[in-house]
């Protein structure tokens, strides 16, 4: 039992660590001296060094820099993605949980029926006819992510709703909306916590994927998944190309999923008392 | 000549707050086809105590760091894995609080049974089925041979707890622990329960250790209290000792704190505050805080225990005058 | 007592289907309350005593039958009467940690029945009542800010009474109010709820499985077999005289702290088992337990009716 814990704790901390780093990178990318889609034919393929802390690519473009703007491209529609579907299956969940027997069956038929649709293929279809953006990819993926998080909430809200500190705020004369917005929200949101964790890492796996495909965030415009699909060409040739997105995309899920278990333990109130 | 002596033993349980003292220095004898009543509040010591018997103590995490337990002439407390799985079972069973999780639910109850047998005695299986039949019978399940074949979900609470006591009294144990043994039945199943257990002492001849906080449950019963209070002994001597000539202003309080069903309506006397936190706890007394009679003395040291009678131990500085009947 | 009853419950019925099965958790009960009374409540697990009460008082809607509170329907209170209704009656529940949200602090908690209602104009009005509340049920004041877990269940259980009385309640409803504490907790708690009663002017209905302690603080004893009423009297007298079969031997059943009382006592012990509320037998649902059992019993169920003035049972034994 001790063990674990504290192979738990010290994962935790290196997963926040590296998350912070990757924050900080994405939001400083800024102050690199060079320019993400400058190309700069003469110094292609650089090895890392002094001035290129990365290398270069094919075009010669500082692959540090790329990494910094990537990392920006795929926690924003991690982050933004996750806000978007936390937001609304919370709603949706709650509504769904606390309304009449019929309502609620209606409403879950249809998150089984969305849950049931391969999205991948939809999100792919979706962003080559909106036009792929930043935007259309967080609206994409968030409009197939928000089951999860619905299902999750209805089900607390229902085993809540049964549950004697909310017959006590009835009985004190509370209303539906009062027993909502001051039990039911707080006490849904440490599993809606996790569930955000959680969600953000399957996001910018998602992102990445839809990249690497060339669906996701248009070229030249640096993201992880795309520099991948460049870095394929040359993986034989110059394989460390593959290697930093690759493991940036790989560090990044980990830790928010170290994270996401992490936060179902701290927040277990079994484990509290 | 005791069954068991208990002498000196303390438990700790690390957890991430700190240390917590569950039992400290208790000592005490369980005599042949007697019953001993364990008698406290939630968190006294009194379950992790009694569990130490059976050696289920580093099963729930906790660590024996001093004393010993003689049974037989062996301290059972340096058995090994090994020596504790003949025992338990075979010299010593525990019954616990809910029946339920007591018995596995996907399996049939005879199989259940006959398990002890086959784990302690070298029957065949039929021999084992018949022996099942004969202690279902005698816990008073009726239609035996038919309740063989039936899981436990189909029985009620009260008949489960039958199938349980069956279960350990299989082997013929010199010790039967029973953990709040009716805690969570109804009070008309509860006098059944009782009723049984008593019957079955009689016939097997063998002794009980009754975990309760019911004082009601174990007037009826137990030949010997122990009253226990934050991990220490604070009273222990025969029934009538500690009901009508209780010494420690404890045992006293908890007796007239509950309301007693031929008695008139009156105040009921309380005892202010709460027990202390095991993780620290007090050097002195440990119910000095919560004691009308405490001096600066008793939050400095521990009383020692003070023989009032031949069976009669209490441990107070400042005991309650002789005679003095709830 | 000649007074307008506080609670009529008239014929009362409450069923729970799950599936094809329907439970008749409380299947026909009447009784009054009267302003000032302490009605208890007691019977076994399963006989429908705590879904009675949160039938009676509003919080489980109702399957047939009739709750009156001063002469209105409680199942048809609605808007200002109903935030009037909720505000005079209230509920102490047995579970201390269920019963408050403990992602709240203590004196969030304590005002929510003053938030929900508005009774308080400003913050020092409300952190004042909120310390006054805490004073009346003997809670210190440095614990405003802490949260349920800090506290020991009796503690908790302090909390839950302290945001009942913040609306000012006329009548209580406890539910087992007592019976996760511990012993020498319990009797804190009977003696604080005992207090209010003079202090406030509360009427109480006790549900309890606890015959002794529902005999201690009641002046009126209802029991409940199989959802319904098999008896009703007098605290003392439902000791001394009990009427019906099943409350003899629950009284006999109930171990009391004397050895020598003990020893002496004559125990009835009864066989066979409680029948499923969702099964019940035809006629008396006491009869296959029953050592007094006649063929009527069997085929006709029993009438609650007066044995004596104020002593009501429902046996047959009583009326050949």
């Amino acid at each position: 039992m001790k063990k674990t814990s504290k192979i738990m704790t010290l994962s935790l901390k290196l997963s926040l660590a590296f998350l912070a780093i990757v924050t900080l990178g994405a939001l400083l990318a800024g102050l690199s001296p060079y320019d993400p889609n400058q190309v700069d034919l003469l110094s292609k393929f650089q090895d890392p060094s002094g001035a290129h802390w990365f290398g270069t690519d094919n075009f010669g473009r500082d692959y540090f820099t790329r990494i910094l703007y990537g990392g920006r491209v795929s926690l924003s529609v991690g982050a933004l993605s996750m806000l978007v579907s936390i937001t609304f299956g919370t709603l949706y969940g709650i509504v769904s949980g606390s309304s009449g027997r019929f309502v609620d069956a209606v409403m879950m038929r249809f998150v089984d029926i969305l849950m049931a649709v391969p999205s991948f293929l939809l999100i792919i279809t979706m962003n080559v006819y909106l036009n792929a953006s930043l935007a259309t990819t967080v609206l994409t993926i968030s409009l197939f992510s928000w089951m999860g998080v619905a299902r999750i909430v209805r089900a607390e809200v229902l085993s809540l709703r049964e549950r004697d500190f909310i017959l006590a705020s009835r009985g004190l004369g509370a209303g539906k909306g009062w027993i909502i917005f001051r039990h039911m929200i707080k006490n849904v949101s440490s599993s809606v916590m996790v569930a955000a964790t959680n969600s953000i890492a399957s996001a910018i796996l998602t992102e990445s994927s839809l990249s690497y495909l060339g669906f996701g965030i248009k070229i030249p415009n640096a993201s992880w998944g795309g520099m991948l699909e460049n870095a394929q060409t040359y993986i034989l040739t110059k394989p460390i190309l593959a290697v930093y997105p690759g493991l940036c995309i790989l560090l990044t899920v980990l830790s928010f999923n170290v994270l996401g278990n992490s936060l179902r333990t701290i927040l277990d109130p079994k484990s509290r008392r | 000549m005791s069954l068991y002596e208990i002498r000196d033993l303390s438990i700790e349980f690390p957890t991430h707050l700190g240390t917590v003292h569950a039992v400290r220095n208790v000592s005490f004898d369980i005599g042949e086809n007697e019953c001993v009543a364990l008698v406290g509040e939630s968190g006294c010591g009194k379950s992790v105590t009694a569990r130490s018997l059976i050696g289920l103590t580093e099963v729930v995490g906790g660590k024996v760091t001093s004393g010993t337990v003689t049974f037989e002439g062996e301290n059972i407390l340096s058995y090994n894995e090994k020596q504790w799985q003949n025992y338990r079972g075979n010299k010593a069973a525990i019954i616990f609080q809910d029946a339920m999780t007591a018995l596995n639910p996907t399996m049939r109850i005879g199989k259940q049974i006959a398990e002890c047998f086959t784990f302690h005695q070298n029957i065949s299986r039929s021999e084992a089925e018949a022996k099942a039949e004969e202690l279902l019978e005698m816990v008073g399940i009726p239609n035996p041979r038919e309740a063989l074949r039936r899981y436990p979900h189909e029985f009620s609470g009260g008949m489960r707890q039958r199938v349980v006591i069956a279960q350990a009294l299989a082997c013929r144990p010199s010790l039967l622990v029973a953990d709040e043994p009716t805690t969570a039945l109804d009070v008309t199943i509860q006098a059944q329960i009782l009723r049984l257990l008593v019957d079955l002492k009689e016939k097997e001849k063998n002794s009980i250790l009754l975990i309760t906080h019911d004082l009601g449950v174990v007037a009826g019963m137990a030949q010997k209290i122990v009253v226990m209070y934050a991990g220490t002994i604070v009273e222990m001597g025969t029934t009538d000792e500690i009901f009508y000539h209780g010494r420690h202003h404890y045992t006293n309080g908890l007796k007239e704190a509950s309301p007693r069903l031929d008695g008139k309506g009156k105040r009921l006397h309380t005892i202010e505050g709460m027990p202390p936190e095991l993780i620290n706890p007090p050097t002195g007394c440990p119910f000095a805080d919560r004691c009308a009679h405490a001096t600066e003395e008793c939050r400095e040291k521990m009383p020692e225990m003070t023989q009032v009678s031949p069976t009669h131990f209490v441990r107070c500085l400042h005991m309650a005058e002789e005679g003095g009947r709830a | 007592m000649n007074q307008q009853p506080l609670f009529q419950v008239k014929d009362l019925k409450k069923y729970f289907q799950s599936g094809k099965v329907v439970t008749k958790a409380v299947d026909g009960v009447t009784f009054d309350i009267y302003p000032g009374e302490v009605v208890g409540v007691v019977g076994e697990s399963g006989c429908g005593k705590t879904t009675c009460g949160r039938t009676v008082i509003g919080l489980y809607d109702k399957d047939g039958g009739e709750v009156l509170y001063k002469g209105k329907d409680v199942h048809r209170l609605r808007g200002a009467e109903y935030s009037a209704y909720c505000r005079e009656v209230q509920t102490i529940f047995q579970d201390p940690y269920a019963s408050l949200d403990s992602r709240n602090d203590v004196c969030t908690l304590i005002a929510e029945g003053l938030d929900i209602h508005k009774l308080v104009s400003s913050k020092a009005e409300r952190l004042e009542k909120v310390k006054e509340l805490m004073a009346k049920v003997g809670l210190h004041a440095s614990g405003l800010h802490r949260y349920p877990h800090e506290f020991s269940g009796g503690m908790r259980q302090r909390i839950g009474i302290a945001r009942a009385l913040a609306v000012d309640p006329k009548f209580l409803l406890c539910d087992e109010p007592i019976s996760a504490l511990d012993v020498s907790i319990q009797a804190q708690i009977i003696n604080l709820l005992m207090d209010l009663r003079e202090t406030e002017g509360l009427t109480y209905l006790m549900i309890s499985h606890d015959l002794s302690m529902v005999k201690h603080v009641s002046d009126r004893i209802i029991v409940m077999y199989l959802g319904k009423i098999v008896e009703s009297c007098p605290a003392e007298e439902l000791y001394e005289q009990p009427a019906h079969p099943y409350t003899k031997a629950l009284i006999s059943a109930i171990p009391i702290a004397d050895p020598e009382v003990e020893r002496s006592r004559q125990r009835i012990i009864l066989t066979g088992q409680v029948p499923s509320p969702s099964n019940k037998p035809k006629g008396c649902a006491f009869a296959g337990r029953c050592q007094y059992v006649t063929e009527r019993c069997r085929q006709e169920e029993p009438e609650l009716r007066e044995v004596a003035p104020g002593h009501l049972a429902a046996c047959h034994l009583y009326n050949r």
